[in-house]
């Protein structure tokens, strides 16, 4: 099995705060891998170790067969990412964000024009390309966001958290877009706090609660008969039955 | 209820100053020290205005003292009182504007969603405008005034004056708040408010410089003149002719009831008291539907269009590699779209344009004003760059969270400084043109080849600078946005500094070249080639250091990344 993400005893630590605790992580080449957690777990912090924005504090990750302490820009050069945060330019507008990242991954200017037009057409961008990020909603910063990722073809996409704050119509599009991406041997790591549209688009996952990845596997296997979600909660919300019920609420 | 709500909303604002300096455990010890010597610097302010306020507060006792002795000593304390208070009254009217990187009332979603009285929390504002330091430094003088009039034996005198003063403290606050609502509302469009910015900074450049243009000739009539005022003067107005023409202004209608209470006249001095307090009542009730309205108006704007991007032409620069030029270009054009991005280019063309003007006038009779076409060249160069500073000194949050688009692209730290170094060198050759323009216009005797020199010099003090300000931008980042004015756009201070004294490191030998050319040599035509030389050595050089720049932005990438997401 080829592996596009393998991580071994990646841990990162805040001060005192182990915010990723010893994880060992393998998400196989052509899957569409869940990553999951309740708030606060550690996710987007292991995104942000995988894609070189955070630095470990100790173990080991490789990359599409490449370790990103040695190989960062290559890897950086094969993967697309929609970050937790906004990370766009205020002050461009759609189709030059589209332009900057496209002549930084050096496509000619026929591919970039061919791909902006596409994209922006296909994530309903089209009609508001001219104008500023700065002007956006949330929704249509998340759809540019998604853009960015996808325009260098990437073989692999890290996507946090891509479907906050997207209207159902969009949500569908992306869907369908990343299912394709995978059916044409694609690897998307994503996390998400929907666990339907997990449910429905994933076929592996990973469930990280405090830190420590605390299942992980192929969906049906975690799952076990169950839904995603009754196997979610029973993995990282077994607390639940003693914490307040709050009866005084109406 | 009232008093929990209150108590709630200082515990509120007390909590957010302490957690900005103390709640930040993603942040390294460089960042913390960074953000520490603001606090410093903010700290120093405030020991040296605590001699100013003591200073104050002695004069005003002093002031109440003496005003109760005489009539006309009354009318001296008065008229010391009235222009005094012009400063915090001005200070308020410029507030708004200034203050707003600060955020003002837009904190306020959560709490305009809470059940909070909407008076509560429009009374809540004004009290936040008498914790502005302009506010804090008068204050105590105000009230203290009644303090030496009543160790005098004037006790009504001292009466009117603490009714007088608390009613301009009043009138000030109120004056602050309303103004500052007033300019939220205005501004709450993107494009309203960076235009309503630009101009108020376009304003407040040329203010200082503006009247002078409009200075009748006669003005300089030399001894004819200065005997006629003399003449005049016997003929000046008296204090109370002064004040009676300017009373409705808050100042003065508290200097009148001094005037007017040290001569007994309490009809008038009622009358003055009267007139303050139907300002501050007036102000009150102004600020009732302009909070209304920006509690119930979203907040909203509609976008402009700009160049359609899809069908725009790749550029290509010698010696620069494609993502260096893609760095370059996407800065460029984000940075010329903010209002702080077009004011540094636009600026120091205004200044020199505007001083030129004023020193090129010739007026029958007057002496000549000082300033020689190569100084005024030099400020414009100087103005320029220092100006740039703004954004060279935090090259990396300038954009906000487009430097993680930029930390997750394939670009290495070498290209990201450089194509940032280029963008800004762009506009830094592009400001220095505009600078050079009028006084090059206007003072036509001087040689080309001075204003070429100049162009010449400043840009090699800027690529000699811009190493050091890449490193000080990795070193003391801090999240900024650039359309605003206020702190909310300034750099951190210290890296300024510093940034300065390289400029002026990289300049020196600039400027010796010029001054050997012209002065030793008597050869301007020698100027240009021999600042060409040095500027080619310093572009090299900053080449050169590429790689140092590269190892410290690399050290601090993720601590950068995390202060433009706002951890």
């Amino acid at each position: 099995m080829d592996i596009a993400v393998e991580t071994h005893g990646l841990t990162r630590r805040f001060g005192d705060l182990v915010a990723v605790d010893h994880l060992d992580l393998t998400v196989p080449s052509g899957s569409f891998y869940g990553f999951l957690g309740p708030n606060g777990a550690g996710k987007s912090t292991t995104l942000k170790c995988l894609t070189g924005l955070l630095k470990p504090s100790s173990g080991s990750m490789l990359i599409l067969g490449r370790d990103p302490a040695h190989a960062g820009l290559e890897i950086k050069r094969e993967t697309g990412v929609v970050p937790e945060e906004e990370a766009l330019f205020e002050r461009l507008t759609a189709g030059e964000t589209l332009s900057f990242v496209g002549r930084v991954h050096g496509l000619d200017g026929a591919t970039l024009q061919q791909r902006t037009g596409e994209l922006l057409e296909l994530l309903d961008l089209a009609g508001s390309a001219e104008k500023l990020v700065a002007d956006y909603s949330h929704g249509m910063r998340k759809k540019l966001a998604m853009a960015v990722a996808l325009l260098p073809a990437p073989r692999l996409l890290f996507l946090d958290e891509p479907f906050e704050g997207i209207d159902a119509v969009a949500s569908r599009q992306i869907k369908d877009i990343l299912s394709g991406f995978v059916r044409r041997g694609g690897t998307v790591l994503l996390t998400s706090h929907i666990l339907e549209i997990v449910e429905r688009v994933a076929d592996h996952v990973g469930i990280i609660d405090h830190g420590r990845l605390v299942a992980q596997g192929r969906l049906a296997d975690v799952a076990a008969g169950r839904t995603l979600e009754d196997a979610f909660i029973a993995l990282v919300g077994d607390g639940a039955v003693d914490k307040p019920a709050l009866e005084w609420l109406a | 209820m009232t008093g929990r709500i209150v108590r709630a909303l200082v515990w509120l604002q007390w909590r957010t100053v302490v957690n900005r300096l103390t709640r930040s455990s993603h942040r390294d010890g460089l960042e913390q020290a960074s953000r520490w010597s603001e606090v410093v610097l903010r700290v120093i302010v405030t020991a040296l205005a605590i001699p100013l306020v003591v200073g104050l507060a002695i004069a005003a006792i002093a002031g109440g003292y003496v005003a109760a002795r005489s009539r006309d000593d009354a009318a001296v304390v008065a008229l010391a009182a009235g222009f005094t208070l012009i400063v915090p009254l001005l200070w308020m009217l410029l507030r708004p504007l200034m203050m707003l990187g600060s955020g003002g009332i837009e904190r306020g979603i959560l709490l305009r969603l809470l059940p909070i009285p909407t008076g509560l929390l429009r009374n809540a504002e004004v009290v936040r405008a008498m914790a502005d330091p302009a506010f804090l430094v008068f204050a105590p003088a105000v009230l203290l005034l009644p303090l030496g009039a009543a160790a005098a034996g004037r006790p009504m005198l001292a009466l009117a004056a603490m009714l007088a003063g608390v009613a301009f403290l009043a009138i000030i606050a109120l004056l602050g708040n309303v103004l500052t609502l007033a300019a939220q509302l205005l501004l709450r469009g993107r494009r309203r408010a960076e235009l309503v910015t630009l101009l108020f900074l376009v304003a407040l450049s040329t203010m200082g410089v503006l009247p002078q243009l409009f200075v009748h000739p006669s003005a300089h009539d030399g001894d004819a003149g200065g005997a006629k005022t003399a003449a005049e003067a016997p003929d000046a107005p008296p204090t109370e002719r002064i004040l009676a023409f300017v009373r409705p202004l808050p100042p003065a209608a508290y200097a009148a009831t001094i005037l007017d209470g040290g001569a007994n006249r309490w009809g008038l001095a009622a009358l003055d008291v009267a007139l303050l307090l139907a300002g501050a009542g007036l102000l009150y009730a102004a600020t009732i539907p302009i909070h209304r309205r920006l509690m119930t108006v979203p907040e909203g704007g509609r976008g402009r269009k700009v160049d359609a991007a899809v069908r725009e032409r790749h550029l290509h620069l010698p010696f620069a590699s494609s993502p260096t030029v893609a760095v370059a270009a996407a800065e460029l054009r984000a940075l010329t779209r903010t209002v702080r991005g077009k004011m540094v280019v636009l600026y120091p063309a205004l200044m020199t344009g505007m001083m030129a003007a004023v020193f090129s006038r010739k007026v029958e009779g007057a002496p000549p004003l000082q300033m020689g076409a190569t100084a005024l060249g030099a400020f414009g160069v100087f103005g320029t760059i220092a100006g740039i500073g703004a954004l060279a000194c935090n090259q990396f949050a300038i954009q906000g969270g487009a430097l993680v688009l930029e930390l997750l692209l394939p670009l290495r730290e070498r290209t990201l400084a450089a194509g940032k170094a280029v963008a800004i060198g762009a506009l830094v050759a592009a400001g220095l043109v505009l600078a050079l323009l009028p006084p090059a216009v206007i003072f036509p005797e001087t040689s080309p080849a001075v204003w070429i020199a100049m162009w010449l010099a400043g840009v090699a003090a800027y690529a000699g600078a811009a190493p050091a300000a890449a490193v000080l931008s990795a070193l003391f980042v801090k999240p900024v946005e650039l359309s605003r004015i206020g702190r909310g756009g300034q750099p951190n201070a210290l890296a300024t500094l510093l940034y300065l004294i390289a400029v002026a490191a990289a300049a020196a030998p600039a400027a010796a070249l010029i001054f050997v050319a012209l002065k030793v040599l008597a050869a301007p035509w020698i100027a240009p080639p021999l600042v060409l030389v040095y500027a080619i050595a310093a572009v090299l050089l900053a080449r050169a250091v590429l790689p140092i720049v590269e190892r410290v932005v690399a050290a601090r990438r993720e601590n950068l990344a995390l202060v433009v997401a706002g951890r």
